[in-house]
């Protein structure tokens, strides 16, 4: 079967700096990929490209087939974004701002008002519905930004820390959409440093570390032993194990 | 009115598909920028923008500013004996409030580094993009050259008849063509020599140039005008001015009414008649496409110019023993109020808010030096300005510095990152009196005394320097009053409100009280001041009560701290 998400030696640089380093993946539908690496590794860097947000990069990347080099236009159509950065035209309300961003993937008014006004309301922001986003919290703005995300029914949906700012019970209540998105056909691309969540919702863990990729699997393949974690498993494919050391030399930090 | 221009915006939908330009996308993203346009906050609709209906009243508001601004200008259009002069000088102002007007109060909009995740992300093309933002540019234009043109359209209708009403709209249209490929040339040569984060930086400041441009304009331009003359010279024949596009606008003017004789007249109008069309061309073609590309570079922070760590290092080492640091050291008592001192210093220096608000009151304060001094002085006989030479006209330079130091002392309070001050409830601080003596002195080193300086230098040139006790005193003299003013009224903590609070009044009481008791000091001082042992006797005074002042601001407790 044809991967949904098909990369082939990607490389990127910043200026003379390289921060992707020859990275080939084939990524196959319904499935949701953790894809994590620490701070700076290029996470961020290779959801854009596939995004088709930028096109300054050396390789092959194909999103259901299609060149995002390209035809950027056709894969934004089947994709959803979801950035890190909860940034939002905030001077609007949610309804203006999806309706602004349906009638973008051309979908009908209507539609877009009542699959918006029911998503909000599963997310529990019914009632701010009409309400300026300036006044919303980090958590209510992260709700709008998944729904404009989500709105026009994508197929690959890409989430840059999805659950930033969101409290426990709507960090549960967003694992368990993106699982049904999953069981839906949906493949979902997600970024996050919390390790636990995505143990526990990735079908597979892609792992990259200074631009290349240091592991690729379920997380069943990828531990060593059991009683493995992820966290553990992340530390030791980074190169960085020595916390005893680093947080007792911190503390020193205090005697002179 | 957006609603006008979003439905005439629908009669071309044929033209724009025919461009490869998605109609509804354009329509959607207009329609919701112009709707942000309506509610982005200023002073004027603070109160009603936390509503959400659209302020309808501040697009009203800038149109009539700039009718009023039209009228003004006609009057040099219609007064000008040589008529293209009076073009040219009608021109030039008005793509000069243009240009500056598009950099001051439009760059944020333009450059809304929020499009690259809200709007690149979705199926939208290059070029709808790219113009749905020349356009939102245009509406945005549009709104301010009805108003203004207005009244040079009858003006010139009456005085030239109704085929100069044509050619004056079709000169204004031009001028805003040029205006904005200017504007955008500008733009993407800043972009490409400057890092982005220095780029919104000297936007900033053309921010305060613009400030200043209207209200040195406003002030001195009708003083410059000699209208004994009314303008009889011709601007035309003068070299230097050839490379103004106002110019070659202005020789179309020239060209139809007076069939001149000089050659470079008529080069000059083909000029002024094909920039236009060519800066259409290459504002939609190759500009705007770079233009995008360029500020998808900002939103994603540059690339290329940042320092290395070592040289991060130096410049952390340069800071430590800049002017500020040492500064601190000289006028500070302890660690705490040196620390406040350092701090207000750098955040004045970076924070935009306030150097939008603060530095204009610096380039004010001259021109008033200007209007009060220079221009009764020159307008008179030599016999005046010695005349004057002998009086105490200086005390009123010293009095009204005070201006920058109550000013910078009441706008110290606002901050756009005010929520950053709850630092201030986790610092072991007995004394929060430190925190406000400590941003008064930055605020009186910074600021106050390098223009008190100036001040004292320029009038002991002039006047003499017989002036100098004259100019200690006062610095004392106001010093005291205004630290004695700020312990009875003023306890807010630097950086702690926000600017949404300064445009609904701030603190008013203690600007008030401030200029009232230091006027009252000035007009003691000049009754005194003819007595020069009174005024030496009342220096070492002032300075004393000063200090002390100081020193009792300092002792401020916590309970007195206002919060909200």
């Amino acid at each position: 079967m044809e991967p949904i998400i098909q990369i082939d030696n990607l490389s990127k640089f910043f200026g003379k700096k390289q921060v992707l380093h020859d990275i080939s993946l084939h990524i196959q539908a319904g499935q949701v990929i953790g894809y994590i690496g620490p701070n700076g590794a290029g996470k961020s860097t290779t959801v854009r490209i596939l995004a088709g947000l930028d096109d300054n990069f050396k390789g092959n990347v194909k999103i259901k087939g299609i060149d995002v080099k390209e035809n950027p236009l056709a894969v934004k159509r089947i994709i959803g974004y979801i950035p890190e950065l909860a940034d939002l035209y905030d001077v609007l309300t949610p309804m203006e701002f999806l309706l602004m961003v349906g009638r973008l993937h051309d979908m009908e008014d209507a539609q877009i008002e009542e699959r918006a006004s029911r998503m909000l309301d599963f997310l529990g922001l019914k009632d701010q519905l009409h309400e300026r986003m300036d006044t919303f919290s980090k958590g209510m703005r992260q709700k709008v930004l998944l729904v404009s995300g989500l709105l026009h029914n994508p197929e690959i949906i890409f989430m840059d820390e999805p659950l930033s700012g969101l409290d426990a019970n709507a960090v549960i209540l967003v694992k368990e959409i993106i699982l049904r998105l999953v069981e839906q056909g949906k493949t979902v691309i997600y970024c996050s440093h919390n390790m636990d969540t995505v143990e526990k919702i990735s079908d597979r863990i892609i792992l990259i570390a200074e631009g290349k990729v240091v592991a690729d699997g379920n997380f069943q393949d990828l531990k060593r032993s059991e009683g493995d974690t992820l966290e553990k498993l992340f530390s030791q494919l980074t190169g960085q194990t020595n916390f005893d050391q680093l947080a007792e030399g911190f503390t020193q930090t205090f005697n002179p | 009115m957006n609603k006008i221009l979003l439905r005439l915006l629908r009669l071309f939908d044929g033209f724009w598909r025919r461009i490869d330009v998605n109609p509804d996308h354009l329509h959607t993203i207009l329609e919701v920028k112009l709707k942000m346009d309506g509610r982005r906050k200023t002073a004027f609709n603070y109160q009603r923008s936390a509503q959400k209906k659209e302020v309808k009243g501040q697009d009203i508001l800038s149109m009539v500013m700039m009718a009023f601004l039209g009228l003004l200008f006609t009057f040099i259009l219609v007064l000008f004996k040589h008529s293209s002069s009076g073009l040219f000088m009608y021109l030039s102002l008005w793509m000069a409030i243009l240009a500056l007007t598009l950099i001051s109060d439009f760059t944020d909009v333009l450059i809304d580094v929020r499009d690259n995740y809200i709007l690149l992300p979705r199926p939208v093309g290059g070029k709808t993009l790219a113009v749905s933002r020349i356009l939102h540019v245009f509406f945005y234009l549009i709104k301010l050259v009805i108003p203004f043109s207005i009244s040079g359209l009858i003006g010139v209708g009456i005085k030239f008849g109704p085929l100069a009403v044509l050619l004056l709209a079709f000169l204004i249209l031009m001028s805003v063509l040029m205006t904005i490929f200017f504007v955008n040339l500008l733009y993407l040569i800043m972009l490409n020599l400057l890092s982005p984060r220095k780029f919104k930086e000297i936007i900033n400041y053309f921010q305060i140039v613009f400030y200043a441009f209207v209200f040195v304009g406003y002030q001195i331009l009708p003083r410059l005008i000699d209208f004994q003359d009314r303008g009889a010279s011709n601007f035309l024949s003068k070299i230097y001015l050839w490379p103004l596009p106002s110019m070659w606008l202005a020789s179309i003017w020239d060209v139809l009414f007076y069939q001149p004789s000089q050659p470079m007249i008529y080069v000059m109008a083909t000029i002024g008649l094909v920039t236009p069309f060519l800066a259409i061309y290459l504002v939609g073609s190759v500009l705007s496409r770079n233009f995008s590309q360029k500020m998808f570079s900002i939103g994603e922070g540059g690339t290329g110019t940042e320092s290395s760590p070592q040289r991060q290092a130096e410049q952390h080492q340069q800071a430590q023993s800049s002017w500020a640091s040492r500064s601190a050291q000289w006028f500070c008592g302890n660690k705490h109020e040196r620390a406040i001192y350092e701090l207000t210093w750098k955040l004045t220096s970076r924070s935009r808010d306030f150097k939008l608000k603060f530095y204009p009151n610096l380039i004010m304060l001259p021109v008033y030096f200007l209007l009060i001094f220079v221009f009764p002085a020159t307008r008179g006989s030599n016999d005046a300005l010695e005349e004057m030479r002998q009086g105490s006209m200086y005390l009123f330079g010293f009095y009204f510095s005070m201006i920058i130091l109550i000013s910078g002392l009441s706008m110290l309070q606002f901050s756009e990152k005010y929520k950053a001050s709850w630092f201030y409830r986790t610092i072991p601080m007995e004394q929060p009196g430190l925190v406000l003596t400590g941003s008064f002195k930055a605020i009186i080193v910074k600021f106050y005394l390098p223009v008190y300086g100036l001040i004292t230098i320029g009038s002991g040139l002039f006047f003499g320097w017989h002036i100098l006790d004259d100019a200690l005193l006062a610095f004392f003299g106001i010093l005291a009053l205004v630290t004695g003013v700020a312990i009875l009224t003023h306890y807010v903590l630097p950086f702690t409100k926000s600017w949404d609070e300064a445009s609904r009044g701030g603190n008013i009481g203690f600007t008030l009280l401030a200029m009232m008791l230091a006027g009252l000091f000035g007009f003691f001082h000049y009754a005194v001041s003819s007595f020069t042992w009174v005024v030496w006797g009342l220096i070492p005074v002032c300075a004393f009560l000063a200090v002390l002042a100081m020193r009792q601001y300092g002792k401020t407790e916590w309970r007195y701290i206002i919060w909200e």
